[in-house]
């Protein structure tokens, strides 16, 4: 599948802003089947300065900073990307048992295997996430089987509910309440996961969305989307996405991969200003093209 | 106390068997290396010891030296305390310790390179892979970012103990952003200063040279192409511990001291604000912790940092020193394996052994660990990753279960060390020289060939015997200490070791917010001046007048303590609803006036107003300021603990802060170079004088009272405005308002009226204007122009007359003059203060991303 993607944050503030300074994951690269054909990434207003590069995990990150007063902030990314390549199924290996791909973190020489067992800032493993993964990932399970396992476990025991959380809700509250958004549904996945050793990384990304039978296309209604992808070592990744119990096949577009949310934010940023209020307005189309 | 123990400090010194002792050898000698500063010591005897150590207290409080400590109760500061006993190291035991000092610089350098590079060390499994990617303090964000001197970790400092074997042990590696060698040359100072004979007859070797070799290697380490590297020294500000040592070391290297604030990344590299123009800064000597150094990339909350730090650190466009992600050295599981990877990485036995420890991600050292739990210290492995240190062998079985379930939920994070027990050393106590488990934090500097090792270092003695870390923290007591060298040092004195003299290069640029404190300590200090000779004129008639009621001396009395409410802006004061009481028993109030220093316009207030700028000064004022601000506050708390007599109490202490505040204005006027900073608090000085002139005139003479009462009144509006002597010189007579309003209004020649502040003002922000490479504005010396013209208007006699007991054209004249100034003031702030706005973290969606299909 081939999309173009556009996608707009505006920020409108009750009060002069005297500089603003933006870290940006919002550019997709030629990762796990995906072809970038054509980004770019814009500001209103123009900032004095930008610069792109790659950070640790590989995605690049625009750095942008505005030193003019403003009162309205619009970034805007857009791209076009080519995902007919992105794997629908784990492969030649979904058929091995689960063990094989699980990490003892001391004992191996792959650092992302281990970088992405380990515990980051918003997912730790806990033994409340490990009791959930090992209802999927039975001794000698195939790997392709028990991740679906629990993809499909996660989905039927969290409610979709948009507002229910935020980015500062942790996983413990997640599991208490019962429900989130597709974030919360990612970290609870990886939770699982990480506790039984096996490499998980947060996907930040898109996803199409179809219209409802019968209507128009609608502009705009398109959102940011996050699901997870398990490591299989050898640079080989494959996403499913607990939201929606599925693979993330062609349908969905990567612009980063980190450990949690807080490595591969879409945008975040610091600003100088006596404003009280902000307002935030967010536009994602993913148009095929 | 015997007479045997006075004359002989070290007699009855008695080290516990359990451990080794600096000073004495296991049969009771004195070791040969002590042997000379043991002599020295005894001949000055007891007494003789203890005055040296009063003469220490005095010379580090004039020094202003302070560690901070969070008190909670608003003033942090703790007098640093140094031991007259330096720790002494012989030069054959330095020669080895200076060897495995350099060692381990080198290898965590070498350490540094690769986790931050290719992370063979990872991979490769040298180093088990989920110390360094587990710890918080390896910043993934700074990856790959490199300075181009040779070595990465420029500053490192090694915390050694010696054990009961008498052999060094390292403790711990300092690598974030070590503080310790500022202190370490306080109180090389101070000992040299207080036993200056005994210092030139042991011969220590000088430290010196660190401050020079560090100072050349940051010149080095500027980005490439950079011929003459603009350095500052990074500081979270007068608040952070060592806040002291902070501004020492800028002093030392003759760099810019500068906050978070002072900062700028604008188009991709980093700028100083200065108050004419944004500066390029090339090299930053960072004495705050990464974490806070990048509101975007690392702790949002953080505004001790500067956004985008990182980024232009990443690009190369600024050298952070040390670097960033050094902080990741310090991981206590780290130490563990530095002899293996310094065979690995230098080829070399690690000459100097770590502390034994056991990291408990590794299975069989956590069995030992919890088998030998209530024999540890436990540390976690990172100090980012919170817990603190715990020492287990003081806990109870119940503390100790709770300990061994942490340490199982979550082996990765600890590790455990048997207990040392520190070697000790003689503290000097009351009645001679005490045995105390002493640590010793040492220094070395990155240079082309290697590492420099400060010869000598920061002991600290604990004050109790009892275990327990040894840290400024915990109350510990400082010690110079004295490497001997073997054979006199070719260079003979403290400065020509300094830096070599650069006499062509440029004064350092002044930040704003340095420029900002000067012009406000400068007002403070007139404005406590002010209040303190007003208080003193009111106290004078108090004495002359208070037990009459009625009659021109009660009036005069009345009117000066309703004026000092309104001139010192301390409302209600005595104009409130409680006057009529206040003014028949004004005592408490006034007493009020002098020590609250909660309430704005009270001495005290302006006195801890100029403390506060003097602390964000610290680097650019005279170290005798300190000792001139610290009198002051010394006199007001012990009058705030005085019950007795309080008024005569109160009339000494206002002439003490008087002769203090004299002495203020005198370096201020003789010991200061007339730059950029001098201009500034000139400028406050001269404000402040014009608003409290016209605010004594305005609040004295504007109402017409009885000629009797008008002339006591007239009386002390000039002493208050100490020009009585002038006045009675040149008008031989009573005083009239006309003839006053003449001396304190317009005289040119009275450095006390307002016609000379002002006039002063003009040249100073002329002065200011004309260095500025663009202008800026002349919005301030327009303002004060068109208060000179005004003045130049006036005629005295006009203003004087009186309208129904009032002198309106006066006030209404006073209001103008007062407008004026104040816009004046605003404007020097607005061109040349940097107003940030609040710092705020861009929100993020208030619902997060997502799509459920």
């Amino acid at each position: 599948m081939r999309y173009e993607v556009v996608h707009r944050t505006r920020y409108e503030y009750d009060a002069p802003v005297t500089a603003s300074y933006a870290q940006v994951h919002q550019l997709p690269w030629d990762v796990d089947g995906q072809r970038c054909l054509q980004r770019s990434l814009t500001a209103s207003p123009i900032p004095e300065h930008q610069r792109e590069r790659t950070d640790y995990f590989g995605n690049p990150v625009a750095f942008l900073s505005i030193d003019q007063t403003h009162d309205e902030l619009i970034v805007t990314s857009s791209c076009i990307v080519d995902t007919s390549e992105r794997p629908t199924e784990f492969g030649r290996v979904a058929g091995l048992p689960w063990e094989r791909f699980s990490v003892r973190s001391e004992s191996r020489s792959d650092l992302t295997a281990v970088d992405f067992t380990l515990d980051s800032p918003l997912v730790a493993a806990s033994p409340r996430l490990t009791d959930m993964a090992l209802e999927a990932f039975t001794p000698g399970r195939s790997l392709g089987e028990a991740t679906h396992g629990l993809s499909s476990l996660i989905h039927r025991s969290f409610r979709f509910k948009p507002g229910s959380t935020d980015v500062t809700t942790t996983i413990d509250e997640v599991l208490d309440l019962g429900e989130g958004v597709c974030q919360d549904f990612a970290h609870v996945m990886i939770g699982c996961l990480r506790s039984i050793g096996l490499p998980t990384a947060y996907v930040s990304g898109y996803l199409e969305t179809e219209p409802p039978p019968g209507k128009e296309r609608l502009t705009g209604v398109d959102r940011t989307h996050a699901w997870v992808a398990v490591y299989l070592g050898e640079g080989t990744w494959v996403g499913i996405d607990p939201t929606n119990d599925q693979m993330a096949g062609p349908r969905y577009i990567t612009t980063a991969r980190g450990r949690d949310y807080s490595d591969v934010p879409p945008l975040k940023g610091v600003i100088y200003t006596d404003a009280e209020e902000s307002t935030l307005t967010v536009e994602v189309d993913v148009v095929p093209a | 106390m015997t007479i045997a123990s006075s004359r002989d400090p070290i007699a009855r010194y008695a080290p516990p068997g359990s451990s080794s002792d600096e000073l004495v050898a296991g049969d009771g000698s004195i070791r040969s290396h002590w042997a000379g500063l043991a002599r020295s010591y005894r001949d000055l005897g007891m007494d003789e010891l203890l005055r040296r150590r009063d003469e220490i207290v005095l010379l580090l409080e004039q020094d202003g030296v302070t560690y901070n400590v969070a008190t909670g109760d608003g003033r942090p500061h703790r007098p640093w305390e140094l031991d007259p006993i330096p720790l002494v190291i012989s030069s054959d035991e330095w020669a080895t310790l200076e060897r495995g000092i350099t060692q381990r610089a080198r290898l965590l350098d070498l350490v540094y390179s690769d986790l931050y590079g290719p992370r063979h060390l990872l991979s490769r499994g040298d180093l088990p892979p989920s110390v360094v990617l587990e710890d918080p303090s390896f910043l993934r964000v700074c990856d790959g970012v490199s300075v181009p001197t040779e070595h990465q970790l420029v500053v490192y400092a090694a915390d050694l103990t010696r054990g009961p074997d008498g052999r060094w042990l390292a403790m711990g590696n300092r690598t974030q952003a070590p503080s310790g060698a500022g202190y370490a040359i306080q109180n090389r100072n101070v000992i040299s200063k207080v036993f200056p004979t005994i210092f030139r007859n042991v011969e220590a070797m000088r430290l010196a040279p660190f401050i020079r070799t560090l100072r050349a290697t940051l010149q080095a380490a500027a980005p490439s192409g950079v011929e003459d590297p603009s350095i500052v020294v990074l500081t979270p500000g007068p608040l952070s511990e060592t806040a002291f040592e902070h501004a020492f070391i800028a002093t030392q290297l003759g760099y810019p001291l500068v906050e978070g604030s002072d900062l700028v990344n604008r188009d991709g590299r980093i700028w100083l604000r200065t108050v004419s123009e944004l500066v390029p800064v090339d090299v930053i000597l960072r004495r705050v912790d990464a974490w806070f150094c990048d509101p975007l990339e690392l702790l949002p909350e953080s505004t001790l940092g500067v956004p985008g730090l990182v980024d232009a650190t990443r690009a190369g466009t600024v050298s952070v020193v040390n670097p960033l992600g050094s902080g990741v050295l310090e991981n206590a599981a780290l130490s563990l394996f530095l002899p293996e990877l310094s065979r690995v990485l230098l080829g070399e036995d690690l000459s100097l052994q770590s502390v034994d420890s056991w990291w408990c991600g590794d299975a069989a050292s956590k069995s030992h660990v919890l088998a030998h739990l209530d024999t540890m210290i436990i540390r976690p492995t990172s100090r980012r990753r919170g817990g603190s240190t715990i020492d287990a062998t003081m806990l109870s079985r119940a503390q100790l279960d709770e300990l061994a379930a942490r340490i199982d939920a979550e082996p990765r994070a600890w590790v455990g060390q048997p207990r040392v027990d520190s070697a000790t050393a003689p503290l000097l106590a009351d009645d001679g020289f005490e045995p105390h488990p002493t640590v010793l934090r040492t220094f070395a500097v990155a240079e082309d060939s290697g590492f420099h090792v400060m010869t000598g270092g920061l002991a600290r003695t604990a004050r109790t015997s009892a275990a327990g870390p040894i840290t400024n923290r915990t109350g510990a007591v400082a010690k110079d200490t004295w490497v001997l060298s073997t054979e006199p040092e070719t260079l003979g004195g403290f400065w020509l070791t300094g830096a070599p003299a650069q006499a062509a290069e440029p004064a350092a640029p002044l930040p704003s917010r340095a420029a900002e404190n000067m012009f406000w300590l400068g007002r403070y200090a007139e404005r406590a001046e002010a209040a303190v000779r007003l208080l003193r004129v009111v106290n004078g008639r108090r004495t002359e007048f208070e037990q009459i009621a009625h009659g021109p001396g009660a009036e005069a009395l009345e009117a000066l303590l309703i004026a000092v409410t309104r001139i010192t802006t301390t409302f209600p004061g005595f104009v409130g609803d409680d006057a009529t009481a206040m003014l028949a028993d004004p005592g408490e109030e006034l007493l009020a006036l002098v020590v609250d220093d909660t309430r704005p316009g009270t001495v005290a207030q302006a006195i801890s107003k100029m403390f506060d700028a003097v602390e964000v000064l610290r680097d650019q004022l005279s170290v005798d300021t300190w000792l001139v601000i610290g009198s002051m506050q010394g006199r007001l708390e012990r009058l705030e603990t005085v019950s007795n007599d309080r008024d005569d109490a109160v009339a000494t202490v206002l002439n003490g802060l008087l002769e203090s505040l004299l002495a203020l204005a005198g370096l201020m006027a003789e010991s200061m170079v007339r730059d950029h900073a001098w201009q500034f608090m000139e400028s406050g000085r001269r404000v402040e004088r014009a608003l409290q002139v016209t605010a004594i005139v305005g609040a004295l003479l504007t109402v017409d009272y009885e000629p009797a009462a008008e002339s006591l009144i007239a009386e002390s509006t000039l002493t208050a405005a100490e020009s009585i002597i002038t006045y009675r010189r040149r008008y031989r007579s009573h005083a009239q308002v006309a003839t006053l309003l003449d001396l304190l209004l317009s005289d040119p020649g009275n450095p006390r009226s307002l016609r000379f502040q002002l006039d002063r003002l003009a040249e100073g922000i002329g002065a200011l204007d004309a260095a500025r490479r663009h202008d800026m504005g002349a919005g301030a010396l327009a303002k004060v122009r068109e208060a000179l013209e005004m003045l130049e208007g006036i005629d005295s006699e006009r203003l004087a007359d009186v309208v129904d007991g009032t002198r309106p054209g006066l006030q209404s004249f006073l209001s103008d003059i007062r407008r004026l100034v104040l816009a004046a003031a605003d404007a020097i702030g607005a061109d040349n203060f940097t107003r940030l706005l609040p710092q705020h973290a861009m929100s993020t969606p208030s619902e997060p991303p997502g799509w459920s299909t």
